[in-house]
Formats: structure tokens, C-alpha cells, sequence
């Protein structure tokens, strides 16, 4: 089912911006069906955004779980309706930073090693799919080519990128997302596209 | 500054636009907004990196499963946390005040300082008399038998043997004794 058609089968608007609110505002009661439809509204931006910053469907698909569950427990205190978005990405935030967290303490008590965490079949595995082999090369070139166009920025830098360009989020949303200001989110913003336009890995892109 | 000016905007001015385009100086602005090649080319950095956006949402794979909420309303999601806390919680206060108790004066007296010296006293006293009555050290502890006393006053009778069951006739240089 589609997202408007989810809306529409819920009597809302074909506008998830703005048709969202009702929703949010049972599943806040404990309305399970409710947040059943924001799920179906959410879920593939956030297993995306998951996967932007993993690069392992298995370990997105199971994140992606996590977040919603946490959602789910933690939707009562939830103070403004219309944040719910940012709100949602904030847990997502989080749960990839408790991730790499503890990535990191499984590397340094020796069970596995930095990479291993990610299975590097898995990194390139939305091509296995397409039978196309050309079309699975470009999709690994561009990978491989977005990871090191991504490593010449902090991490902030990263994230306000990844935040704005793609996962599609308005500078007030990243704002409330990260807990900064407009202006911090901006200017993190404008030195990620100094760095990003001067960095070979992308010049495909900007010529 | 118009669209016909010499002067446009430099890339990195471009970027700031593509940012936030409030950011820039007012005259800049102006010119931007007036500007047909600023424009554009402030339209194509903007492209180029919605592109990024579109390309890895494009390679991005799909979930293969959508994710499902557990059985637990959120209310009952609440106090679940806190219950196991606040059992957490008194399970450590009885371990601690266990462990207090167990190594406090046996006394239910309040302890004053002056009990609480004559604690100190006695379990002083009590470790003195302890060290007297095995001053070896353990391995040489086990060699000692426990002392028999009747077997030891044989032997001190066999060492030193009592007058009283002497004969007479031993004392014969005592004045006045019967020889046997």
C-alpha cells in the first residue's frame, strides 16, 4: 500500500507533512493502528537512512526495528505533535551512534575487527537483485566513491550533509534533530559543501 | 549591482547561497535575486548535490520487512523499566546494609565511642589470646600432637620419680631409720 493510499484509507489528507499530526496524536493515546500507518509512512526513509551510514541491509533492516520500537515506547512523551519527524530521526541518530559505539568496544576487547561489523558483500548487496552487471558496477563505484568523498568531512559536517541532502531534511528539522541551533546547522552545512565541491571523489557529479 | 554587472558571485558565495541565502551581504542578495548567470549557476550547485541525494537513494537498497511493534503498550512500557530499577535498587541497599551489619559490634546498644573502644579491646584481647595458643605457624601446629597429660606425668614420674614411693631403707643416713 502506498503512503497516500495509507493516509487516505485513514481519512487523511494526501499530504504526509501535514496529515501525520492526527496520527501521531492517537498513537500518543496508544493507538497501536495508528502507529502501525506511521510506520508504513516511515519506515523505508528511515531503514535509508540507516543504511547511509552503515552500508549493511541485515544490520539497517534490524536498526530499523529498534528505532520503531523505541518510538513506540517513548511516543508518550512526546511534547510537540509537529516535531514528530525530527523526533524520529533523532532516536535513528542515536541508535546508528549506539551502534558504532558498539562497534567500536567489540573491536577493542578483540572479538571482531573495525570492518567486520559490516559484511563487505553486504555493503554493495542492493545490486544482487539486478541482474544488470554494468548497473551493479556504478552502484559500487558510486559507493566506494561516496565513502571516500564523505571521509574529508568531521562528523558533524557528515551528518548535517547526510540530514540535508539525503534524507531530505529542512534545516529546522536538522536543527531539532541534532539539538542545534539554525545557525551551528548551517554553517556545519556550508563548510560540508566547501569541502564536498573541492573533493575528487565527486567531480563525476559537479562536471 | 545588476544583472549586467561585471561582478557575480564567487563559488564560495554561491555555497553560502545555497545554504542560506539570507546569509549573504543585502547587496549580494539583490544581485542574486536580479542575476539570471548567478542564478543558474547557484540552480546547478543546488542540482548537483539533490543529485547525490537522488543517486544514493536510487542505489540504496529496499527493507524487506517492515517493521512491527511489540505486543507491550506504551503505558505498560513505562513502569516496566522502573519496577526492575527500583528492585535493582533495594536489592543493593539490603546487600550493602547486609554487608555493615555482618562486620558491626554485635551489641544493638547505640554505639557511642566508648562501646565502641571496648569492642576494640575485646576483639584485641580476643586476637592476642587466639595468637598465644597458636603462636606456630599452622604446618608446624599439625606436627605437635595434642598434649596427654596422664601420658606426660608417667613420663615425668619415669624422669623424676616421687619420694613417696621410695623404700625407707633408702633413707638409712636419716637419723633414727630402720634398715630393711
Amino acid at each position: 500500500m502506498t503512503k497516500a493510499a495509507l493516509l487516505e484509507s485513514y481519512g487523511q489528507p494526501d499530504d504526509k507533512e501535514s496529515g501525520i499530526s492526527p496520527l501521531v496524536i492517537k498513537a500518543k493515546e496508544g493507538s497501536r493502528g495508528a502507529f502501525n500507518l506511521l510506520i508504513g509512512l516511515f519506515h523505508e526513509d528511515i531503514f535509508r537512512m540507516v543504511y547511509y551510514r552503515i552500508r549493511s541491509r541485515m544490520d539497517s533492516e534490524d536498526l530499523t526495528q529498534d528505532i520503531f520500537i523505541q518510538a513506540f515506547k517513548n511516543i508518550a512523551q512526546l511534547k510537540t505533535i509537529a516535531h514528530f519527524k525530527s523526533w524520529l530521526y533523532r532516536i535513528a541518530i542515536n541508535r546508528v551512534r549506539d551502534f558504532y559505539r558498539k562497534k567500536r568496544l567489540r573491536s577493542l576487547i578483540g572479538l571482531f575487527s573495525e570492518n567486520e561489523g559490516i559484511d563487505v558483500n553486504d555493503i554493495y548487496d542492493s545490486g544482487k537483485n539486478n541482474p544488470d552487471p554494468l548497473e551493479n558496477e556504478i552502484r559500487k563505484d558510486f559507493w566506494h566513491q561516496f565513502e571516500i568523498a564523505l571521509e574529508c568531512l568531521s562528523r558533524m559536517e557528515k551528518e548535517v550533509f547526510l540530514l540535508r541532502f539525503l534524507d531530505q531534511l529542512g534545516i529546522k528539522e536538522i536543527s531539532q534533530a541534532l539539538f542545534k541551533s539554525e545557525s551551528t546547522v548551517k554553517t556545519h552545512l556550508y563548510r560540508a559543501l566547501v569541502k564536498l565541491r573541492k573533493n575528487a571523489a565527486l567531480q563525476n557529479f559537479f562536471n | 549591482m545588476n544583472s549586467d554587472s561585471a561582478y557575480h558571485l564567487s563559488e564560495k558565495q554561491l555555497l553560502l547561497a545555497v545554504v542560506d541565502e539570507t546569509r549573504l551581504p543585502l547587496l549580494l542578495q539583490q544581485h542574486l535575486s536580479v542575476c539570471r548567470r548567478c542564478r543558474e549557476e547557484k540552480g546547478k550547485i543546488e542540482q548537483t548535490f539533490s543529485r547525490i541525494g537522488e543517486t544514493a537513494k536510487r542505489f540504496a537498497p529496499f527493507p524487506v520487512k517492515q517493521p512491527t511493534v511489540p505486543s507491550v503498550t506504551p503505558q505498560k512500557a513505562v513502569w516496566r523499566p522502573a519496577l526492575a530499577m527500583a528492585l535493582t535498587t533495594a536489592l543493593v541497599i539490603a546487600a550493602v546494609w547486609w554487608a555493615f551489619v555482618s562486620t558491626s559490634p554485635p551489641e544493638s546498644v547505640p554505639i557511642n565511642n566508648y562501646t565502641f573502644e571496648m569492642w576494640e579491646d575485646e576483639q584485641f584481647m580476643a586476637e592476642i589470646s587466639f595468637l598465644t595458643e597458636n603462636a606456630l605457624p599452622s604446618e608446624y601446629m599439625e606436627m605437635i600432637t595434642e598434649p596427654d597429660l596422664d601420658t606426660q606425668d608417667d613420663f615425668l614420674q619415669y624422669i623424676v620419680p616421687s619420694t613417696d614411693t621410695q623404700p625407707v631403707s633408702h633413707d638409712w643416713k636419716i637419723k633414727g631409720g630402720t634398715l630393711c
